[in-house]
């Protein structure tokens, strides 16, 4: 019997705001614990919420971003359930009128570009962190996070394999790092995933009984966590037993999902309209002008970068990875106008250069004129495409741009013939042997006295100027 | 109508309250009384479809804040009420989660 | 010099600028006052020997003690809504009516009693003890905030401030014989105000006369960024409203609010007030509030559903009271909220909840929000045909005894019958002393305005009391 997994994601990310969603504690991560708390996050008695502007626009960006029809209003919720790091022992959300709804990703797996349907976006309040010490019989609550901002992101079951399900995480985390919501970073917390799947036979269109799945701590581990689980349901289904509907938590140890030990009825969270904050209207104009301001996504700025630029789609898939260095890449083709080279030259060294010092794009020394200069310098002959690897190390360092450098170290390459013609007689009459054997038709003979010439101009000769050199002279002395 | 012991139980435990039995039976008697009341008038009054729920007298007037960064509280006085706390963090009974 | 305790806030300020006495004699005065009778009223639960501010007084309320109900915070002091659950919680803020008190020179006083948490007619809620009312020891002062009408009524303070949810200040200040007022919902800042029922919920003055009130809510309305729910409209020269003159104000009287078996004293007072004013140029008719029968049910279901949400927090974990050697975390919860919360409390709670759980919050509080839109459309209505004030008794009988209802809840709910459509439309009113019974128990008419129309409802009430003199007896302590 063949089946098929149907998979949906509840995403929650938090909103890159410099404070949190409903007071003026920072928003920092880390902290000495309950230090960055105050009454209204801590849920003293008659402290009251008031609405992160920085929060909503960045709950409506996202959604325009992911094709969302954003509602005329914007209205809260209580949640109500009672967990210790729940200060109020509600959390504000959104419910039946959340911010927006019905959008789309477009998702590429194994080959194939699918539509997986948004089915809403929308806003609600962090709670605190439970630490569980080893061995004492307490739980410690830190309400640092508590009333940190939220959006809840909520796919349609349209999600078909873990691939599909991991290519969607990924896509969603470079959407929402191009809108700069949030930096999507599973390990730091800034990104939680559950997950609900089921099984159906192949073709059926029904929805079999899901299992929620939680405590996946990467997008690998949610890849994982979903194999596991269709393996797991479909061996049920054949064995003729029922599938529960539960909560099951990954353990990434065992790479197996348990059943959550609690036994907690199905919440009734009592959802009714938070009187402390008052529904507003949410100015189209406002909705309108955050639509025209929303940046290039990365999939347009691809095709761009393909069709206009005439990168091939390798290179200007690496590029769109991250914005910033998109556009990086850009800002070079102000002042020099070959793409492929510049994009050759960001992927190699500079890449490999950020890498080994951890830092990102935007900390790097040599902005995008400096690396423009280098390039224009190579096609001068200035320097060779050798020497310029070495200089971009340096300009990357200290920032110093390619000029200063080749004029401080003379490094300019010799493309002066007759210079290079004084080498070339040495190396001639230095090596017998090697011409003799190039003048038999061994034409590797001459990769060699090139190799001298380079030598003795400690790199700097022209290479190409070199070879042109010496074949001429040999040639005269047939 | 009759609200049964039962249902009180089962409200007490969504609110987490622990009632005596008596309390039990007090309360279910008493909500009985009170929602009798207001079913009474349910029967009365014709609520034509287009009332809008009200969940508020007036409009915001401000409705946000800027997203700027406020000093918290210093953790003294967020502990000061804690009736129990291990250093800063405040302490409950153990959560079992898994 | 000894009787500075029966003297107005305005009196005061008078006597204070001419400096013929400085602001620790009105305090000394106050709290021996206090400690004379408060054994008999028991209206403190908390009083602060509070110390003058040095210097010259400064302000609109310089010098002036204010007794503050026991559910507004007042940072470092104990504030508990006369509850166990909050027993030794001391608050690490101020609410903001007491910032902008301070602002204004006054001095905070004490924390009066009341029904726990705001849930009462009466104080007999209160986990502490019931408040006497001054006029007759046998009887309650009203409720919620009974402690602070008691106090002022006994001028055991000479002005305090109260919160009304359903009636909560109106309610007593009439049982009292006082002035006591709802602002427009919206008008004072609730930050700080432990709330009870959020879209009901306002601060307001419990005075000796209007006067002191128009002085008392200028220092406290106004816009405040940190709740959500305030107005930002500016606030009117209250004081200005007082000309003395109600000539051609126009003034309606519900029909549904003089019904039969109201008490036949307190319908007679009223409609003497009535009189006097259209003896003074009011023109007043009869108007018709259609929906006021409704009003007691869909706040009970409204409010209480609010309330059970606010009070989740209360549940041992940050602050307030935690059973002893809880077993695990529901335990904790359980345990701590069933010792902390009084009867009426966990009955609110339970009701609250009911009507928001699956399956009911259609039939109950779905509904009732709805019936809330018909009732503010009534009040609409009126005002909308260019009445000033609408005219009712405050209470539909005037204090009842100890003990008389606290076993018939319907009977207990009844009794905030003609006050509670005012904090479900969000208006304001206004409770003034009308008169007293044979017995000597005060009798209370209240006016309610339009939104944000206070400044009418102080010009009409101070107009009445210039004409009487009920605000000036004083109960024998």
């Amino acid at each position: 019997m063949d089946y098929e997994p149907v998979i949906g994601l509840e995403v929650h990310v938090q909103v890159k705001t410099a404070s949190k969603m409903f007071c003026g504690c920072t928003t920092e991560f880390g902290g000495p614990p309950n230090s960055h708390t105050c009454p209204v996050c801590l849920g003293f008695p008659g402290a009251l919420p008031v609405l992160n502007r920085k929060a909503l626009i960045c709950a409506i960006k996202t959604a325009l971003a992911v094709g969302c029809k954003v509602s005329g209003e914007v209205k809260f919720h209580r949640k109500s359930y009672f967990y210790p790091d729940l200060p109020k022992d509600y959390q504000v959300s959104q419910y039946d009128e959340p911010l927006s709804e019905n959008g789309k990703i477009d998702v590429l797996a194994e080959g194939k570009t699918r539509a997986i349907r948004i089915k809403r976006v929308h806003m609600e309040e962090d709670a605190g962190k439970l630490i569980h010490e080893e061995g004492e019989n307490s739980s410690l609550v830190d309400f640092n996070r508590s009333g940190m901002p939220l959006l809840e992101i909520v796919s349609e079951p349209d999600i078909n394999s873990p691939e599909e399900a991991y290519q969607y995480l990924t896509k969603l985390k470079l959407l929402l790092r191009y809108l700069d919501v949030s930096d999507c970073d599973m390990e730091k917390g800034s990104l939680r995933c559950d997950a609900n799947i089921s099984i159906r036979k192949k073709g059926d269109t029904g929805l079999g009984t899901k299992a929620e799945v939680k405590n996946m701590n990467s997008f690998k581990g949610v890849k994982s966590a979903l194999e596991y689980e269709i393996e797991r349901q479909v061996k049920c289904a054949e064995a003729g037993e029922r599938i529960m509907m539960e909560t099951r938590l990954w353990d990434p140890a065992r790479c197996v999902t348990v059943p959550m030990r609690s036994k907690e009825e199905a919440h009734d969270y009592r959802y009714f309209p938070e009187p402390d904050l008052v529904p507003f209207a949410l100015d189209p104009s406002l909705v309108e002008s955050e639509r025209r301001g929303l940046p290039e996504l990365p999939e347009a700025k691809k095709a761009r970068f393909i069709g206009v630029l005439g990168l091939p789609e390798y290179d200007a898939d690496v590029l769109v990875q991250e914005k910033d260095n998109a556009d990086y890449f850009e800002a070079c083709l102000e002042y020099y106008d070959k793409p492929k080279i510049v994009s050759n030259w960001l992927m190699g060294e500079v890449a490999a250069f950020l890498n080994s010092k951890g830092i990102p794009i935007t900390e790097l020394k040599m902005r995008p004129q400096g690396l423009a200069g280098l390039l224009r310098e190579i096609d001068s002959g200035k320097i060779s495409g050798k020497m310029a690897k070495d200089i971009v190390l340096e300009m990357c360092e200290s920032g110093k741009d390619a000029g200063a450098i080749i004029s401080e170290k003379g490094l300019s390459q010799i493309s002066d013939t007759s210079e290079l013609e004084k080498f070339a007689d040495e190396a001639i009459s230095e090596n017998a042997k090697t011409v003799e054997d190039f003048m038999k038709g061994k034409d590797s003979a001459l990769m060699f006295l090139v190799g001298q010439v380079m030598k003795k101009t400690r790199g700097k000769a022209n290479p190409a100027m070199v070879n042109e050199v010496l074949r001429k002279k040999l040639a005269a002395k047939k | 109508m009759g609200i049964k012991d039962d249902k009180v139980k089962y409200v007490a435990r969504l609110a987490r309250l622990k009632l005596t039995d008596d309390e039990v039976s007090l309360i279910a008697k008493q909500l009985d009384g009170i929602l009798g009341y207001v079913d009474k008038l349910k029967e009365r009054l014709d609520i034509s479809k287009d009332t809008p729920p009200m969940s508020h007298p007036n409009a915001a007037s401000n409705p946000f804040r800027e997203d700027r960064v406020r000093a918290s509280s210093p953790v003294e006085s967020v502990l000061s009420n804690a009736p129990q706390k291990k250093g800063n963090f405040i302490k409950v009974p153990r959560i079992i989660e898994e | 010099m000894e009787n500075l305790y029966t003297l107005t806030a305005h009196e005061l300020l008078g006597i204070l600028d001419k400096k013929s006495v400085s602001p620790e004699d009105i305090i000394e005065s106050v709290c021996s006052r206090a400690a004379a009778v408060d054994a008999k009223v028991k209206g403190y639960v908390n009083i602060d020997r509070p110390r003058a501010a040095s210097g010259a007084p400064s302000g609109k309320l310089r010098g002036i003690p204010v007794a503050v109900k026991d559910n507004i915070c007042v940072e470092g002091e104990l504030t508990t809504c006369a509850s166990k659950m909050l027993s030794g919680f001391r608050p690490p803020y101020s609410a903001t009516v007491i910032e902008k008190l301070k602002a204004e020179g006054a001095v905070v006083l004490g924390r009066t009693n009341m029904d726990e948490f705001a849930f009462g007619s009466s104080c007999e809620y209160s986990a502490y003890f019931p408040t006497l009312n001054p006029w007759d020891a046998s009887r309650i002062p009203g409720g919620s905030s009974g402690g602070s009408a008691a106090v002022v009524a006994a001028d055991e303070a000479i002005m305090a401030l109260g919160s009304d949810t359903g009636g909560s200040i109106r309610q007593p200040a009439a049982l009292c014989g006082i002035v006591g007022m709802k602002p427009t919902y919206g008008r004072v800042s609730r930050y700080g105000l432990i709330a009870f029922a959020s879209s009901f919920d306002q601060i307001g003055p419990l005075t000796k006369d209007v006067r002191d009130a128009a002085l008392l809510l200028g220092v406290i309305a106004g816009y405040d960024e940190k709740d959500s729910t305030s107005v930002n409209t500016p606030v009117p020269d209250y004081l200005g409203c007082l000309t003395g003159d109600v000539k051609g104000m126009k003034i309606g009287i519900p029909k549904e609010y003089f019904v039969d078996g109201m008490d036949k004293e307190v319908d007679a007072a009223v409609r003497e007030a009535v009189a006097l004013l259209e003896s003074k140029g009011a023109k007043v008719s009869e108007v018709s509030l259609p929906h006021t029968e409704y009003a007691v049910a869909v706040y009970y279901i409204l409010s209480t559903a609010e309330a059970s949400s606010n009070l989740a927090r209360f549940d041992g974990v940050q602050y307030g009271h935690r059973c002893e050697n809880p077993g695990n975390i529901l335990d904790m919860y359980e345990r701590t909220r069933g010792e902390g919360f009084g009867a009426e409390t966990k009955r609110r709670i339970i009701l609250g909840t009911y009507v928001l759980s699956s399956g009911y919050y259609d039939a109950y509080y779905l509904k009732a929000q709805k019936v809330r839109t018909l009732i503010k459309n009534d009040f609409d209505k009126v005002f909308g045909a260019g009445f000033d004030c609408i005219l009712t008794p405050t209470s539909p009988t005037p204090a009842f005894k100890v003990g008389e209802r606290s076993s018939n809840l319907l009977s207990m709910y009844l009794s905030d019958i003609f006050t509670i459509s005012v904090n479900l439309a969000g208006v304001s009113a206004i409770s003034v002393p009308c008169g007293f019974t044979k017995s000597g128990l005060p009798i209370g008419m209240q006016l309610i305005g339009d939104y944000f129309e206070e400044g009418k409802l102080f010009r009409a009430a101070h107009a009445y009391e210039s004409h009487t003199d009920w605000h000036k007896r004083s109960p024998k302590l």
